[in-house]
């Protein structure tokens, strides 16, 4: 019978998984929604026990499967008999088990994926029986997790003693795990103890050792990064064995606490210990110790003692005495009486909303090695409320799967994005610009519009040498149809020439523009070389007229939000990105463009266009990759061939980028899908991962007003990115209001460069298959 | 170099000692089955003299680390029942070390109930761990033989920590004057080559 329920207690979450699989559920879809099953029963089952059928509800950290953390509504029965129910202040972190059991390590158990054992906070009620404790207590809560609230047995709940923070209260659990520790030593006053282990329990024991009266003044670490700890407790001795581990061999001590977890830190110990001693093993060891030196042991004739807290519990069946609730309250009364100092150890308060990022740190060694979650700052409304004893759990699993049920942003969020004022495009509109038209194709009357609709850009007159083409735009818009494009260059009402021709006559009409004393907006991209760029971008330089290529997308809705989030910080450190661009060009798109208005082969043609599907389909892509996320391309690689259509530019092409801070990213883009897609464009970094096409999604573990952290959530406006008018409009006002303030405009002529510049690294690449540095492209070009 | 070779009913030896040298083995040191080399203790010409013989200082030996090891159990186990300890083994040390702290060689606790002290003879890493499996949370293992490999697997946290176990390694250089009358029984003489019935403990001599 054991044996059927250990194997069904083996076989139902796997079993749960497939369920909320055939659900339709994803597969971290699934596991959230096991867990969440598993948290709405565990309360429920406390709450019978307890019999109280009553909860409370706040928030907890949850590890919700193998590797992610999260803060989560949480639910624990209202104080029962003997039971005590606090709202929880702080929280500490006792990093080595924490670390375990996240990490899944041998030894460690997940449980439920509830971390926290150590808390204080304030007595909300009490239940029948309870004596030592009363309503609006201060107390420090062993075997609290990390949670605004919680229910404890009364006998795990200590009244502070006077003049004692809540904070360093905290440490309760700790407190008797080090100081139960130092009693497994059994130490005569006077002995001289070695503590292994600079960390929390490391430390707590070797101050309690202390101010026992024990000789522990000697402390042996990894490193001296935890030195200062050592001095504020007293230790006159700290080696650090990345120094010498000589050392250890002279330290000859009655008794050595190991308080590291290392399953290997216990040779040292042996080593430290004098003949006849005692090795104290007080950290919890993870895996196994492959050459335990057991003749050594034998040789020195030692004890070694194991010292967990659950041996507390042992004794105290068999002896009738609460061994703990003493630790305990003695602890709390030589911390608060200062013989056990411990201010120095709680850390840096954390931000309960940071957990996720806070266990990702504590699992790679790069989180603080003390730290203690602040409560108080989650608001009072989200912190406690009642439960309900009848809901039923949610089986939604929102927000966990990109795809599939993302949430909404709190309302907070709103502020965020009504501060962007993005209903109101053209507020800082000043200045008014008279624009000439050069190339009357596809696009142009898309760019006439805009300018029309920009309060600060007028239209005067276009030019393009197929005249149908110039009296269209001219008769739609009512403005000159030129007959040069030089007179476009040296009418008095114009200030600027907007150029949309085929990509290898930017360069010539843009030079003319600029040396004619006009500003140029060019239709991306900049040229069809990054060497016709760079004579762009001099000859800008050399006559002070301001030169930009249009790049619209920027003023999407959603790309303002994408940057906006960016700013606040929900990257972290952007580590990479994802752009792909696949579209199904018809056959006649080479020869008429999409509309067909102006048949042309330039597209077509390498030496016209410059190429095919990066240089004319994703430039605005990688102009967002730049701006969303500030990345600089270092160096890149490409695969790029036509494979499809007769066409002598690439209609398939994969790059591998590298950015100047080490992110690493990828394009993939095809003119030549069947049944084309559509756009893909997400940005990630060590925090956080921005997804803008083609649903926008944000997804964080920082603190961020309005968002949810770990969870993926909606922003903007849906849709794809396009060049449609309003966002034209935008930009051209953008660049009239920079005009006219003689400020370099939103897209600056470098940021076009350097955009030409991964474009060609790419091309160069593919062609001489290796890696290309954009940045010695660009000197070398120059050259 | 002493080998045994070890059958489900006797024991047989090979080995060359010091000219004037004796050897003794005790069962426990014996593998449980087949070949192997083993630990002996060896009396050699300057400590027996004139007048002793090689099987009373053997004995004197043995018995003296039995006293320190029933030593160490009794002041470690005052407030507990002798019952609660338990000393495996077949040999004549083992023997010796329940004889003096008048224990079975099962534990009287019943069948329930695990030991609170377990005196692991045999110096085996396989009976080192039976032997923390066996013994009762908080409870005490004594490492009353030299350890056959300088170092074992252990699961520290498992076997160990968790449980609140000690591992104690008792004295066994104690001098034979610290020792009283001992009660262990004869040695069965055996020479190399020579195969003998299992027995408490060996007396190896050319």
């Amino acid at each position: 019978m054991t044996q059927l329920i250990n194997k069904a207690k083996q076989r139902l979450p796997e079993a749960q998984v497939t369920v909320a699989t055939r659900m339709g559920l994803s597969g971290v879809m699934a596991r959230e929604v096991q867990r969440e099953v598993l948290w709405w029963a565990y309360p429920r089952v406390l709450a019978a026990r307890s019999r109280t059928a009553r909860l409370w509800r706040g928030l907890g950290i949850g590890w919700t499967s193998a590797g992610y953390a999260a803060l989560l509504p949480v639910e624990v029965p209202r104080a029962g008999r003997g039971m005590v129910t606090a709202i929880i202040d702080y929280s500490v972190v006792s990093p080595g088990t924490e670390r375990a059991r996240y990490l899944r390590l041998p030894n460690a158990s997940f449980g439920l994926g509830m971390p926290g054992y150590s808390a204080s906070g304030r007595v909300l009620e009490i239940g029948p029986g309870v004596t030592s404790i009363a309503v609006g207590d201060q107390v420090a809560l062993a075997g609290a997790s990390h949670a605004t609230v919680a229910s404890v047995p009364e006998r795990h709940a200590y009244r502070l003693p006077r003049c004692l923070s809540l904070e360093q209260a905290a440490l309760i659990r700790l407190g008797v795990i080090s100081a139960h520790g130092v009693s497994c030593a059994a130490a005569e006053p006077g002995q001289s103890v070695c503590v292994i282990g600079a960390g929390l329990i490391g430390a707590l024991a070797q101050r309690i050792a202390l101010a026992q009266g024990l000789d522990a003044r000697t402390m042996i670490a990894r490193t001296r990064v935890n030195a200062t700890v050592g001095e504020v407790g007293g230790v006159d001795r700290f080696l650090a064995i990345d120094e010498s581990s000589d050392v250890v061999d002279r330290v000859e001590a009655d008794i050595v606490i190991d308080a590291t977890g290392d399953p290997s830190s216990v040779g040292l110990a042996i080593a430290a210990v004098r003949t006849g001693g005692r090795v104290v093993v007080l950290g919890s060891p993870r895996g196994a110790t492959g050459a335990f030196a057991l003749g050594e042991v034998q040789a020195k004739r030692l004890e070694i003692v194991g010292a967990h807290i659950e041996g507390l519990t042992v004794e105290t069946e068999r002896t009738g005495v609460d061994a703990e609730r003493g630790l305990g309250e003695a602890f709390l009364r030589s911390v608060s009486e200062g013989s056990v100092p411990a201010g120095d150890l709680l850390g840096d308060p954390l931000d309960p909303e940071e957990c996720a990022a806070f266990y990702r740190a504590l699992a790679n060694h790069s989180a603080p090695s003390r730290a203690y979650f602040d409560w108080t700052a989650i608001d009072s409304e989200r912190r406690i409320g009642s439960g309900r004893m009848l809901r039923l759990p949610s089986l939604r699993a929102a927000g966990m799967d990109f795809q599939r049920r993302p949430l909404r942003p709190r309302k907070e969020f709103d502020d965020i994005i009504a501060g962007l004022d993005l209903d109101r495009p053209f507020r800082e509109a000043s200045g008014m610009l008279r624009i000439g038209l050069l190339g009357c194709g596809d696009i142009a009357g898309n760019n006439a519009a805009a300018a029309v609709i920009a309060p600060n850009t007028t239209l005067t007159a276009c030019f393009d040498p197929v005249r149908r083409l110039a009296q269209d735009i001219a008769g739609r818009f009512d403005i000159d149809a030129a007959r040069s494009a030089d007179e476009l260059f040296y009418r008095d009402d114009i200030d600027a020439v907007m150029i949309a021709v085929p990509h290898h006559l930017h360069a010539e009409l843009a030079i003319g523009a600029l040396a004619s004393g006009k500003h140029v907006i060019v239709e991306k991209p900049l040229a069809h070389t990054l060497a016709d760029a760079l004579a762009i971008r001099d000859e800008a330089v050399r006559t002070g007229g301001v030169a930009s290529v249009c790049f619209p997308y920027r003023y999407t809705p959603k790309v303002q939000i994408a940057r906006r989030l960016a700013d606040l910080g929900v990257l972290g450190t952007p580590s990479g990105a994802h752009l792909r661009v696949l579209t199904d060009q018809p056959p006649a798109y080479w020869v008429g463009g999409y509309s067909g208005r102006s048949p042309s082969t330039w597209r077509a043609s390498r030496e016209k266009a410059g190429g095919g599907v990066l240089i004319m389909n994703s430039t605005h892509y990688l102009d967002l990759l730049r701006y969303v996320a500030g990345m600089e391309f270092d160096e890149v690689w490409a695969l790029a061939d036509t494979l499809d259509a007769p066409v002598d530019v690439e209609d398939a092409i994969t790059v591998s980028f590298r950015a100047t801070n080490g992110a690493i990213g990828s394009m993939v883009g095809c003119s030549a899908i069947r049944g084309a897609i559509n756009e893909e464009l997400r940005i990630w970094g060590r925090d956080g991962h921005v997804a803008i096409e083609p649903d926008p999604r944000v997804y964080t573990l920082r603190s961020i007003v309005g968002l949810h952290t770990a969870r993926w959530q909606t922003f903007g406006g849906g849709g794809a990115l396009r060049g449609g008018a309003n966002v034209r409009a935008t930009y051209l006002s953008r660049f009239a209001t920079a005009v006219d303030r003689g400020m370099s405009p939103d897209v600056s002529i470098d940021d076009a460069v350097a955009v030409q510049a991964f474009v060609e690294a790419a091309y160069r690449s593919s062609e001489e298959q290796c890696g290309i540095r954009p940045g010695e492209l660009l000197k070398e070009v120059h050259a | 170099m002493i080998t045994a070779t070890v059958t489900d009913a006797d024991v047989g030896f090979e080995f060359v000692l010091d000219e004037g040298d004796v050897a003794f083995v005790d069962a426990d040191w014996l593998p449980a089955l087949g070949r192997a080399s083993v630990r002996a203790l060896t009396v050699g010409l300057a400590e027996t003299g004139d007048d002793r013989h090689p099987i009373e200082v053997a004995r004197a030996k043995l018995a003296a680390a039995a006293s320190s090891v029933v030593a160490y159990v009794l002041e470690q186990n005052k407030e507990s029942d002798v019952a609660s300890i338990h000393v495996p083994g077949r040999g004549a040390f083992a023997t010796e070390v329940r004889s003096r702290l008048g224990v079975g060689e099962t534990p009287s606790i019943g069948p329930s109930a695990t030991p609170l002290v377990w005196v692991e003879t045999s110096g085996d890493a396989a009976a080192l761990h039976t032997a923390l499996a066996g013994v009762a949370d908080l409870g005490t293992v004594v490492l009353a033989a030299p350890a056959r490999q300088p170092t074992i697997e252990i699961d520290l946290y498992r076997d160990i920590h968790h449980r609140g176990l000690c591992l104690h390694a008792v004295d066994l250089t104690v001098s034979e004057a610290a020792s009283d009358a001992p009660a262990i029984p004869d040695p069965v003489p055996v020479a190399s080559g020579q195969t003998v019935p299992m027995h408490w403990w060996y007396y190896l001599s050319a």
